[in-house]
């Protein structure tokens, strides 16, 4: 069995929680989020023929009231970084993440998610910057916590990287 | 087209080697091509543990390089000769199979002392009720309420990821899902570190709710968290810093290279399974007196099943017996279960009742269940039964069936029923043959009582002698029967009273005397025992013709009686013998043994001159009327 820890990283009220709600198994309340500022869930899944166990960590949205503690980033080995498709902002705040995790350096791999894509009408991203960021050879993946798409493929994505980083 | 350049004489290249690099070079040279010289693996043999320590410290290239090798040494060597190799081992394996075995020993008889002690005490009962309150287990409330302390799971977590790479239970322990709780740990951990000031080289030490305790031994790489219930000693917190420090020993490469893959943790469980501690109160250990009161109930509940058992047993036995032994019942199987002897078998309904039996086995009617098919037994007292029933019973006839189905039937019985018995007893089942030569009718039975009568006479005279009052009384009693009887016969019926002397004398005199002796003895008897009836009654004197005894004289001096009945009542009916060839064979057939048990009575010493066995013919009576020849003999009768 394949353990591996990654964090969900995002501004508050992107629907971090909301879109992994739906497709992981867990033991502990929302209320962690608001506590201690971390809820930890699990998401099993095959990569490969092998059972892959990852261990996600929630991370409480990132701003003024509740820093995000970088301590928790520690030991991950990926992350799923999450912005409002309909709020530019949040991508731009998810860019800033990014660039403090490098900074940190801390080098693995991560996927961003484009949520609320069943908003399509308040879509506040333009393609060109999607592109932009693409050509920097990153994956974006758009997803919709409500209608539910983009999610399994963003974790297998992930997965896919880690494996392959970890191989290499 | 270009031709191959020619290929060298091999055998030319030392020379050339010589020549190019001179002697001493070129040797050199040659004892490399050749391969190790004893030297060098003297020179080898030097530097190999150095090197061997060296590589091990590097990576573990050297132990994978060897695994193969050593395995098939040992494979090899076992195959060879197992001794060695257990000799060798056996300090390692025989202690730790001891102190397993011991541990689970120990704590399968704590825990069934522990129920035994609380199942069923004052505390046991507020435990139970307890129990159904909160919702959990008794066990669990026995075990919160007698545990010092339990070490209910060990995680080992890796420090930098918060990921879990070994965990384990203790035994009836639900432990929460310990993937998830070993990264929570990990963030509580980071939580307290970012927001209270504590120093780097500062780890997560305890954290403490209520019973519950979570002890965290930090290591560089990985920490052990054990969940205690209870207040644990101290010595567990040295167990932990042992166990990492092992798993820190042992595991320090997979540890630094951590990747997420767990399986090579997998052999850390039995470093950690010895964290899983527990210690009990000194009570808990106490053998309650209830213990020794239910060990002792067990043991007396056990004896008085092995007694009721026996005697259950034997009370069945003696039943069955009694079953064997009854005439007309046959028990084919007999099997006791349920709480029940279930018998199966056959009984002819004239057998006795087989619950009649049951309480002399100390039986009770529903500790047996019967199964009785009906058959018919030739058992000749079910025979006799089956005859009495069909026949009718009466007090002055009585029934006895010979081995042989012979039906012998003995009393006194109307002629018109000993002919219709006769008739139908041969249609009875079991009776082959009917002898009913010993059944009477009140006539003959009459008879033979007078006819077994005498009364003496006084001295040379006719007048009935002193002291045979009694004597006459019977004679009255008889005659006076048979009078009532004789109405009921078919001829007249005659009374012949007949005086005897004895030989002392002239036979005129006697054959007067005798006579006159008879006429005395009528004259003696009340008028009315004659009447009412179809009697008529006779004195006669035979003198001394029949002298009833030889030597004595006055023994014949007296008066004897003799009855006439009409032909059809001498004979009863005779014997039927359903087998032809058996009949014939039968004649005459001797059954002393019938006779014995029919209580015969007893012949008067004068009346049937002794035993002439049993005839099963018809007798003809000697005297018949008009057959009567005997003609008085006169003989001078001294007087």
């Amino acid at each position: 069995m394949i353990q591996k820890k990654i964090c969900m990283i995002g501004s508050p009220a992107v629907g971090k929680t909301s879109l992994v709600r739906r497709y992981v198994e867990g033991v502990f309340t929302d209320e962690y989020l608001t506590t201690i500022g971390v809820k930890i869930d699990r998401k099993t899944l095959k990569h490969g023929g092998q059972d892959v166990n990852l261990i996600l960590w929630d991370l409480a949205g990132d701003d003024a009231f509740q820093p995000l503690k970088t301590s928790y980033l520690r030991g991950m080995s990926g992350y799923l970084l999450v912005a409002d498709g309909t709020r530019r902002s949040t991508l731009e705040h998810a860019l800033q993440l990014q660039q403090r995790i490098e900074e940190a350096h801390v080098d693995v791999p991560f996927v961003v998610l484009l949520n609320k894509h069943d908003l399509l009408d308040e879509w506040d991203i333009d393609e060109e910057f999607v592109q932009a960021l693409r050509g920097r050879g990153w994956d974006i993946i758009e997803s919709s916590a409500l209608v539910g798409f983009g999610v399994e493929e963003a974790f297998a994505q992930l997965t896919a990287r880690m494996l392959t980083t970890a191989a290499a | 087209m270009r031709s191959a350049p020619p290929r060298p004489d091999l055998d030319d290249v030392p020379e050339l080697r010589r020549l190019l690099l001179g002697k001493r070079r070129a040797d050199v040279l040659d004892d490399l091509a050749t391969g190790v010289h004893d030297q060098d693996a003297e020179s080898v043999s030097k530097i190999l543990p150095d090197a061997v320590r060296l590589r091990a410290n590097a990576d573990s290239d050297l132990a994978d390089a060897l695994s193969s090798t050593i395995e098939q040494g040992l494979t090899t060597s076992v195959e060879r000769n197992p001794k060695p190799v257990a000799d060798a081992i056996f300090p390692i394996i025989f202690p730790a199979i001891r102190r397993a075995i011991q541990h689970a020993l120990a704590s399968s008889m704590q825990s069934v002392n522990q129920t035994l002690n609380y199942g069923f005490s004052w505390k046991g009962l507020k435990w139970r009720m307890e129990a159904m309150r909160t919702g959990s287990s008794f066990g669990e409330v026995v075990v919160k309420h007698t545990l010092r302390y339990r070490v209910e799971q060990v995680l080992l977590v890796h420090r930098e990821t918060g990921l879990l790479l070994e965990h384990v239970v203790a035994p009836d322990v639900e432990a929460a899902d310990a993937d998830l709780v070993s990264a929570m740990l990990t963030a509580i951990e980071r939580f307290v570190e970012d927001s209270f000031q504590v120093d780097d080289d500062e780890a997560l030490d305890v954290i403490q709710m209520g019973d519950l305790t979570v002890w965290v031994e930090p290591g560089p790489h990985a920490v052990v968290a054990a969940v205690i219930r209870g207040q644990p000693r101290e010595s567990l917190r040295e167990s932990l810093t042992d166990s990492i420090e092992t798993v820190h020993r042992r595991f320090s490469g997979a540890l630094i290279g951590f990747e997420g893959n767990t399986a090579p943790f997998a052999e850390v469980r039995p470093v950690l399974e010895q964290c899983l501690e527990s210690e009990y109160r000194e009570d808990a250990n106490k053998t309650s007196p209830l213990v020794w009161l239910i060990l002792l109930a067990v043991l007396g509940g056990l004896g008085w099943w092995i007694f009721t058992s026996v005697r259950t047993a034997q009370r069945d036995n003696d039943y069955l017996e009694a079953l064997d032994a009854a005439p007309g019942i046959e028990v084919i199987d007999a099997d006791r279960r349920g709480g029940a002897l279930h018998i199966q078998g056959l009984r002819d309904p004239f057998a006795d009742d087989p619950a009649s039996m049951l309480e002399a086995a100390r039986l009770e009617g529903d500790d047996v269940v019967g199964e009785w098919a009906p058959y018919i037994s030739i058992d000749p007292a079910l025979v006799a039964r089956r005859v009495t029933a069909v026949l009718g019973a009466s007090e002055t006839i009585s029934f006895l069936v010979d081995n042989a189905g012979t039906l012998v039937g003995e009393g006194i019985a109307p002629r018109d029923w000993i002919a219709e018995a006769s008739r139908s007893a041969p249609l009875i089942p079991g009776v082959a043959g009917v002898d009913f030569s010993q059944v009477r009718t009140p006539l003959q039975a009459v008879r033979d009582r007078l006819e077994s009568l005498f009364v003496r006479i006084e001295g040379n005279g006719f007048e009935v002698a002193v002291g045979q009052e009694a004597a006459m009384e019977a004679v009255a009693s008889a005659t006076r029967t048979l009078a009532a009887e004789s109405v009921n016969a078919d001829g007249p019926v005659v009374l012949e009273i007949i005086g005897h002397t004895d030989d002392v004398g002239g036979l005129r005199e006697n054959q007067a005397l005798s006579a006159r002796r008879a006429e005395s003895v009528r004259a003696q008897l009340p008028p009315d025992v004659f009447a009412p009836g179809n009697l008529t009654v006779r004195a006669l004197g035979v003198g001394a013709t029949e002298r009833l005894a030889e030597g004595d004289h006055p023994p014949s001096r007296r008066v004897t009686f003799h009855v006439v009945l009409p032909g059809n009542e001498l004979t009863t009916t005779p014997p039927v013998t359903l087998a032809p060839k058996a009949s014939q064979a039968a004649q005459p057939i001797t059954r002393p043994a019938a006779r014995e048990a029919a209580g015969r009575r007893s012949p008067e010493p004068e009346a049937q001159g002794g035993d002439a066995g049993y005839v099963a013919q018809p007798i003809p009576r000697s005297r018949e009327i008009g057959a009567d020849t005997r003609a008085p003999v006169v003989r001078r009768d001294s007087l």
